[in-house]
């Protein structure tokens, strides 16, 4: 099996990814995401140095400061000012999401030739995105604490960037970086949010937040 | 300088004026005025463009779609202007008296910066900034959500922070996906929608066909498409009334807008099947499905937010069946007696203090011009003539059936039966029975200027639609 | 030469290793607790100790609680002079002799009499903890059978012996290896799934099966634990040490020398774990054992990925 760097860095992506179902407590779950953001930073800068454009490392330098370590710095000091570290908070039983997360996995791994680029190289990375888009999707579904959620969404957000910077050759870079400028944006919205929410509910448990009904 | 610029001008003035918050006492009535002089702007810009100019800004470029929806937008946030600079002040003395200056002012920052992200939607000509616009409104908008604090208001915004981020992550996925699929171009990829509806026939199928479900997933869930409207009626009807309305009003067409473009991209290409297969079926089932939602409701403004839910659907088939004339003209008409119902509704929310249709009876004999008022936007928007919304809804329906679509069709005219049903039943309950004590005052004739000027431009634009604004329609959607 | 070569390491492997493996674990956790503790040659006293004294039997026992210690140790004996865990210590003829599946299901053997023995004392700890076994050996079986099986379709081929003289894809051998490491602490019993050193019953999982045993019999039970232990540990540092390109090119000496340096380093290393760590909640075991099976797949699904 020849896989090119690329392919293993995603592939350690994504295996971080699976194992991040399962793991049950925020601080762990924030040091996984900030692994798996600081493996897809060196993704951009192998994917910069491949396509001979600087734009990939000022990228890759602005995901890992901004995704990698300050995301998780922030979320770390916004959920112990709430005081939830030690919270589980989640719904369904962690190696059953497991196993969900493997499935989606094979999943990725069968979609595969649908949505890869042939000519752009690395068939793999696609599947791979695809893959953590569905774990994002299954963390947010999953968890009910509202900070975990937006751990799952990052994920997916993850995914996302992983397939526009392998599948495709010349995005508009300006485009990228303010993609990423928006999701830290809406992370600290999203912060200041769940502030509010702790405030006024005592919890940020979103499974009793159910008062608005049909 | 560039004239477009212009109509970035008076929002930004009022985002600056909010950041202070010494200013909280006048900064209602200024941003009224900042706005209503937006009116004339709008209006010259127009006229620049019925000579022939061409406006741009980079990839902000003002073509037919980008002039109607302009117009639209500004008509939506104009109004909303005025009747918040009556009704909000007002509301912070009554309901929330230890509201700080500064989170009043800054509610007018980020109205003013929704605005202007609102008016930059349908002016990008490029895929991306389609996307990072559409982004930053709900950015912008999510705080506004939350004016209240109340418990169902930060429900309200939580859930609608986190599916529309979520849907809008999808759009992105399916935005890169179609750039992937210009891979066999000769001249690399791009992005700008007229290089792309000219190169379409050689997009790679498999992936654009792919992209275009992502991207209405994505962008379908910002405009409120079932069953991805999960987070609409609980957003606008928990946010204050000047907010749904701008949220129902201007912000549904944007995401709209967002589907437009794409279609005629799609259009264009070698997969244009696809367009009427996913769109007509969505519109028609949105149509249904909140029609039966709306008979059991119980909140008003939650019933409004489904009626919105509604006309996404006849949105989504006018563009399903391609007819970009009628999509304007029915967004018009939408947008205009929506914001009219979404400030009277606040106007008795203010009134009684409550928006539970069980508790609120003898609007017609507590205060009847706005009981009238009510009883005309009832009509309206449930699409009696001689409203504009009929006519637009009589012209969709004439073109889906001219189009063979005769399941959408019947499900459309279904849906439109039981909404009039049920905005009767419920409008009546709140107009007539047992007359309320009423909360406290409010200055009757001056909050219903805006909805009663709304309503009748809407009942002009009923009566006014000729052959020849059908072709004034048509060209400026073929510019 | 080469062959009395081996004889004196696998003599060695089965007499001196494994209680040698016990004392250093015992003495790395000790230290932690900041105790001195007891001589790193301590089980080997207690041994003896065992096996000078007297046997008391549950009268409701039969031949299956005096059978079992022998059953078991016999099987640790086979298993651990067959399984390669201190590189290849077997001549290559002996290779199908290896192979995983068969290794898989004589420590079933043996985990199946010990858990009838522990029920047939008839006190009601034996039956706690022989359901209790069961559980986690159920968890534990499949992520044990992928993994040796993500490693043998590297390889191509089932037999233990061969998978590790050869190269191995070191992802395969990384994911494998965390496997089996995770696996070693749930059938070893150790922590989290299991504390060697409680006496409270109704924690306990292995312990509790062990409980009736005395004199002789304890001895032959200890031991045994002693071989499984530098199996599994073995087993998972000789795949960890494959992630390394070159390994399986090492003459025989220094590849023995090397192996057995790493297990009783990563036994240092449980130790360590075992002073910082608490045993998990009974309810949460299942899930420790699902990281487990996750990494054996993961490695499986490489293992089958199209080159």
């Amino acid at each position: 099996m020849n896989f090119s760097l690329i392919e293993i860095l995603a592939a350690g992506s994504a295996t971080l990814a699976v194992l991040m179902c399962g793991i049950t407590s925020l601080k762990a779950q924030l040091q996984a995401l900030a692994c798996q953001t600081a493996l897809f930073a060196g993704i951009c800068v192998l994917v910069g140095i491949q396509q001979h454009a600087e734009h990939f490392l000022i990228l890759a330098l602005v995901i890992f400061l901004l995704k990698a370590i300050g995301i998780p710095l922030f979320l770390g000091w916004s959920s112990q000012r709430m005081g939830i570290q030690r919270d589980t908070g989640v719904t369904l039983n962690p190696g059953i999401t497991l196993m969900m997360g493997f499935g989606a996995l094979l999943a990725g791994y069968f979609l595969t030739p649908q949505f890869a680029v042939q000519s752009a190289g690395n068939p793999i990375c696609a599947g791979i995105s695809l893959a953590l888009l569905f774990i994002g999707m299954l963390l947010m579904i999953t968890r009910r604490l509202a900070i975990s959620q937006v751990v799952g969404f990052l994920v997916m957000e993850n995914g996302i960037f992983l397939y526009g910077l392998t599948q495709t050759h010349g995005m508009p870079h300006l485009v990228e970086m303010a993609a990423i400028f928006e999701v830290l944006i809406a992370v600290l919205i999203a912060g200041l949010v769940i502030f509010r929410i702790n405030r006024s509910f005592e919890h940020i448990d979103v499974s009793k937040m159910r008062t608005l009904r049909h | 300088m560039n004239k477009l610029l212009l109509l970035a001008l008076c929002p930004m003035i009022i985002a600056l004026l909010g950041l202070v918050p010494r200013t909280a006492r006048w900064l209602p009535k200024i941003a009224a005025v900042l706005m209503i002089i937006q009116l004339p702007i709008v209006g010259w810009l127009c006229s620049l463009i019925a000579k022939g100019e061409m406006l741009a800004y980079g990839p902000f470029v003002m073509d037919g779609i980008g002039t109607a929806f302009t117009v639209i937008t500004t008509l939506v946030a104009v109004t909303s202007m005025i009747q918040a600079a009556m009704i909000l002040p007002a509301e912070r003395i009554m309901e929330n008296p230890r509201m700080t200056d500064r989170r009043f002012t800054l509610f007018y920052t980020l109205s003013a910066l929704f605005i202007l992200t609102m008016y930059a939607v349908p002016l990008a000509t490029h895929l991306g900034y389609l996307w990072i616009m559409i982004e930053a409104t709900t950015l912008m908008s999510a705080p506004l959500i939350d004016y209240h604090r109340s418990r169902g208001a930060l429900e309200a915004t939580w859930k609608y922070l986190l599916l529309c981020s979520v849907g809008i992550a999808f759009a992105l996925f399916g935005t890169m996906l179609i750039f992937a699929s210009q891979h066999g171009l000769p001249g690399g990829g791009t992005m700008i929608f007229n290089h792309m509806i000219k190169q379409a026939q050689a997009f790679d199928p498999r992936l654009l066909r792919l992209g275009f479900v992502f991207c209405l997933l994505g962008y379908g869930t910002k405009a409120g498409i079932f069953p991805l409207h999960n987070w609409l009626p609980d957003a606008h009807s928990e946010a204050p009334s000047t907010v749904s309305a701008l949220l129902s009003g201007a912000l549904l067409n944007c995401a709209l807008v967002a589907i437009w473009r794409l279609s005629q991209v799609m259009l264009a290409s070698s997969q244009a099947a696809l367009v009427h297969q996913l769109l007509v079926p969505a519109g028609a089932i949105t149509v249904i499905a909140a029609s039966l939602m709306l008979v059991s409701q119980h909140d008003l403004k939650r019933m409004l937010a489904y009626s919105s839910v509604e006309h996404i659907g006849l949105l989504t088939l006018a563009i399903g069946i391609g007819s970009g004339p009628v999509f304007i003209l029915q967004a018009f008409n939408h947008s205009i007696v929506k914001v009219a119902f979404f400030l009277l509704a606040g106007n008795i929310l203010y009134l009684s203090g409550t928006k539970l249709l069980s508790k609120l009876s003898g609007i017609l004999k507590t205060v009847p011009l706005w009981g009238i008022l009510l009883t005309v936007a009832a009509f309206a928007i449930a699409g009696s003539p001689p409203f504009g919304v009929f006519i637009s809804e009589w012209l969709l329906l004439s073109k889906t059936f001219a189009a063979k679509e005769w399941l959408a069709a019947i499900m459309v005219i279904v849906g439109l039966t039981v909404t009039f049903i049920a905005i009767s039943t419920h409008i009546g309950q709140v107009l007539f029975g047992k007359k309320i004590n009423p909360l406290r005052s409010a200055p009757v004739w001056g909050w219903a200027i805006v909805p009663m000027s709304l309503l009748l431009i809407s009942l002009l634009a009923g009566v006014s639609v000729t052959p020849s604004v059908m072709n004034m329609l048509t060209n400026l959607v073929n510019r | 030469m080469n062959n009395y070569l081996l004889l004196l390491f696998n003599l060695i492997n089965l007499i001196f290793i494994p209680l040698l493996l016990m004392g250093v674990i015992r003495k790395v956790k000790a230290l932690m607790q900041n105790r001195i503790g007891s001589p790193i040659l301590q089980p080997f006293y207690d041994l003896a100790k065992f096996l000078r004294k007297s046997e008391t039997i549950s009268q409701t026992a039969s031949w299956v609680f005096l059978w079992n210690p022998l059953i078991g140790l016999g099987v640790a004996v086979i298993a651990v002079l067959l399984v390669p865990w201190a590189g290849p210590l077997l001549p290559p003829s002996w290779a199908p002799a290896t192979n995983f599946l068969l290794i898989i299901y004589l420590l079933s053997l043996g985990k199946f009499f010990a858990m009838l023995s522990a029920m047939d004392t008839g006190s009601a700890f034996g039956g706690i903890g022989a359901s209790r076994e069961a559980t986690i050996s159920m968890l534990a079986e499949p992520a044990l059978i992928i993994g040796l099986g993500a490693l043998a379709l590297g390889n191509g081929s089932t037999d233990l012996l061969t998978i590790f003289s050869n190269p191995s894809n070191p992802f395969i051998a990384g994911l494998v290896g965390a496997a089996l490491v995770i696996l070693a602490l749930a059938e070893l019993s150790r922590i989290p799934v299991d504390d060697p050193t409680t006496h409270l019953e109704l924690t306990m999982v292995h312990e509790a099966m062990i409980l009736e045993n005395s004199g002789p019999n304890l001895a032959l039970t200890e031991y045994a634990v002693a071989l499984r232990s530098c199996l599994f540990f073995g087993l998972a540092m000789q795949t960890l040490m494959h992630i390394a390109p070159g390994f399986y090119q090492l003459e025989l000496f220094p590849r023995y020398i090397i192996s057995l340096a790493g297990l009783l380093g990563l036994g240092a290393l449980v130790a360590v774990a075992e002073g910082v760590m608490v045993k998990l909640k009974w309810r949460s075991v299942p899930n420790f054992l699902a990281f487990g099976t996750v990494l054996s797949l993961l490695a499986a699904l490489i293992a089958v990925w199209p080159k």
